[in-house]
């Protein structure tokens, strides 16, 4: 265990500097940005050659790059993402009231695509090159090419619009969830499925599964004890690789239903020029990009241990 | 069927053939493969429509005619009007040229970047290794959208820095396979042997290992090729990428989106072309990976 602790020890501690170079990266992106923010902020409001002098220094932007850059980030540790310029309002006020709003649809999406995932990469596997088998892969191609949107687009004219069953924007009740939620699983329950495919069709044929088998084992075991069970591990370091990317996802399937989420909002603040929104959700989203690549490291040491003595090292 | 398969296999495989003869037979074994060969013949009936695009389409693609606009198709519009008047048939035509143009041009620069830094990874074990291995995954894993839209706030929308924001992000699946690949070779003898000789580390690089990937590349950039043109659509549909009047798929769809329940069909061609595409190049590129490589997985 303690080799364990030790790499992941190791993956934290690089996983810091990584962040700090990420949020030094954003906010030199929005540093050299065409016109000065205290312009943008003041909009239309008359000010004072005088007044803007006293304001650009109460706001720390008469230092240097490198000072303003550790103001900011200072602020940033504490939680302080700046004001909207749109709505005056906390950016970090608006970004945790949005959150749970995604955390619910991906989560939920993810979660669901492995459900049902899973079951039908296995069943391919063992049916291989048979009609199901050539089904499944071919259904899970197609939805694998599908863009978001316009598979978020065709589920809301036929169940939306058409037949009338769910509503197709916000976030009123439960049901509002169903299509953008439908929408966001689809293609990693396929993604999911060729996954489980190949790595189950590898595992039946190593020599552990075969003396399965060969002790007389009941199918049932060998497929789910022996043979899943090592199947699963790509899988489970993938969830954590999967989780930013669905949160990319959401942002379309967000504007596209408009769920009131994190995606509509960036969405809506690159519209509408608001920048310290944009540079807020972006290193929000890029730490929990680094925070979900480090547990997916570690993750697959626990699983995997030969993954600790090559890598730990 | 299957023996005229195995057979072909074993004399593509033997590797006697040279050229051309290689490459008919090549193409021969392909056609073998049912779903690869309807892959390539979306991809070939694809590039068709955009390399004839000026003959094939009954009108210029920013042609606008507002007394027929939102026509339902018929015979004169295949595919109806848009809400300009537009015929969608020419857009959807002339988009399957920005359509191709983009995807490769991604898939260029993706390749580019990621199999230098694959070789350079596979080749210089240790610390050069492990750099460049981090960054891959944190890439590789950081949302292409996000980014994406990141980029274009900063220098603006249009089709141009979409493709080079998506490029600069997607380029980490070439380097993770293109790593393993080059590791696997780089004490083969053959290289030993160019180090033996006083080879210099670019010339067995570029000379040596370079020609030994070039079946994985192709596959790669094959596989890559759709999620490049979802992707760019993508942000053309939010409204970053190209701009009216470009008949992007992407930007045309997110035109009939507001339009869904007047005019469905405004939206619902070019998404149809976008799925058909990217189907049409993932099927081409599971068949090339059974065929040039079957040890890659994805």
């Amino acid at each position: 265990m303690s080799a364990l602790l030790r790499y992941s020890v190791k993956r934290v501690l690089i996983g810091i500097p990584v962040i700090l170079l990420v949020s030094l990266f954003i906010f030199l992106l929005m540093w050299m940005l065409p016109g000065d923010p205290l312009e943008l902020m003041l909009l239309g409001e008359r000010v004072t050659p005088e007044r803007m002098k006293e304001l650009k220094k109460s706001w720390g932007l008469d230092q240097p790059v490198y000072i303003q850059y550790f103001y900011w980030l200072s602020h940033v540790i504490m939680g302080d993402f700046g004001y909207s310029i749109v709505t005056r309002l906390p950016v970090s006020q608006l970004i945790w009231s949005r959150l749970p709003y995604t955390i619910q649809l991906t989560f939920t999406a993810l979660v669901l695509s492995y459900v049902f995932g899973i079951p039908i990469g296995v069943v391919a596997a063992l049916k291989r090159g048979t009609i199901i088998d050539n089904i499944i892969i071919g259904a899970a191609t197609f939805f694998y090419s599908m863009p978001t949107y316009w598979l978020g687009l065709i589920l809301m004219l036929t169940f939306g619009l058409y037949l009338k069953w769910f509503p197709i924007s916000g976030a009123t009740s439960l049901e509002s969830m169903v299509l953008p939620l439908l929408t966001l699983t689809l293609p990693y329950v396929a993604m999911s499925a060729r996954i489980v495919r190949t790595e189950m069709l590898e595992v039946l044929t190593e020599d552990y599964v075969r003396t399965a088998w060969a002790k007389g084992l009941p199918s049932r075991r060998v497929i789910l004890r022996h043979a899943l069970r090592n199947a699963l591990i790509p899988l489970t370091v993938m969830f954590f690789l999967y989780l930013p990317w669905i949160i990319g996802g959401a942002v379309i399937v967000e504007t596209v239903f408009a769920w009131p989420g994190m995606g509509t909002l960036l969405y809506k603040s690159i519209l509408k020029q608001d920048y310290p929104v944009v540079q807020a959700i972006v290193l929000v989203i890029t730490i929990l990009t680094v925070v979900c690549n480090i547990l997916g490291d570690i993750v697959s040491a626990l699983l995997d241990p030969r993954i600790r003595v090559e890598k730990g090292a | 069927m299957e023996s005229i398969k195995g057979s072909l296999l074993k004399k593509f495989e033997t590797r006697s053939m040279l050229g051309l003869a290689r490459f008919k037979e090549f193409l021969l074994l392909l056609l073998h493969y049912k779903a690869s060969c309807i892959g390539l013949c979306i991809v070939m009936g694809i590039a068709f429509l955009a390399i004839f695009a000026p003959i094939i389409a009954p009108q210029h693609y920013a042609e606008i005619d507002v007394p027929n606009k939102l026509l339902p198709p018929s015979l004169a519009h295949p595919f109806g009007t848009d809400a300009l008047g537009r015929d969608i048939f020419s857009r959807v035509v002339y988009g399957a040229q920005i359509a191709l143009w983009v995807g490769l041009i991604v898939v260029l620069i993706e390749a580019l970047i990621g199999t230098s830094l694959g070789i350079i990874a596979g080749y210089f074990n240790g610390k050069i290794d492990k750099i460049i291995s981090a960054l891959a995954d944190l890439v590789w894993s950081f949302p292409t959208v996000v980014l994406a839209l990141g980029v274009v706030m900063v220098i603006g929308p249009g089709i141009t820095q979409v493709v080079i924001a998506i490029a600069i992000t997607s380029w980490p699946s070439f380097t993770r396979i293109i790593r393993a690949k080059v590791q696997s070779m780089v004490n083969r003898e053959f290289i030993l042997a160019a180090r033996s000789i006083g080879e210099s580390d670019l010339n067995i690089m570029l000379r040596y290992l370079l020609p030994n990937i070039i079946s994985t590349i192709l596959v790669l950039a094959t596989l890559t090729l759709p999620s490049a043109i979802i992707s760019t659509t993508a942000l053309s549909f939010l409204g970053f990428g190209a701009q009216p009047p470009t008949p992007d798929w992407g930007a045309m769809l997110s035109e009939g989106a507001s339009l869904l329940i007047k005019a469905p069909w405004v939206a619902t061609f070019p998404g149809i072309f976008i799925v058909i595409t990217a189907l049409g190049f993932n099927l081409l590129g599971d068949g090339l990976r059974d065929l040039l490589d079957p040890k890659l997985r994805w």
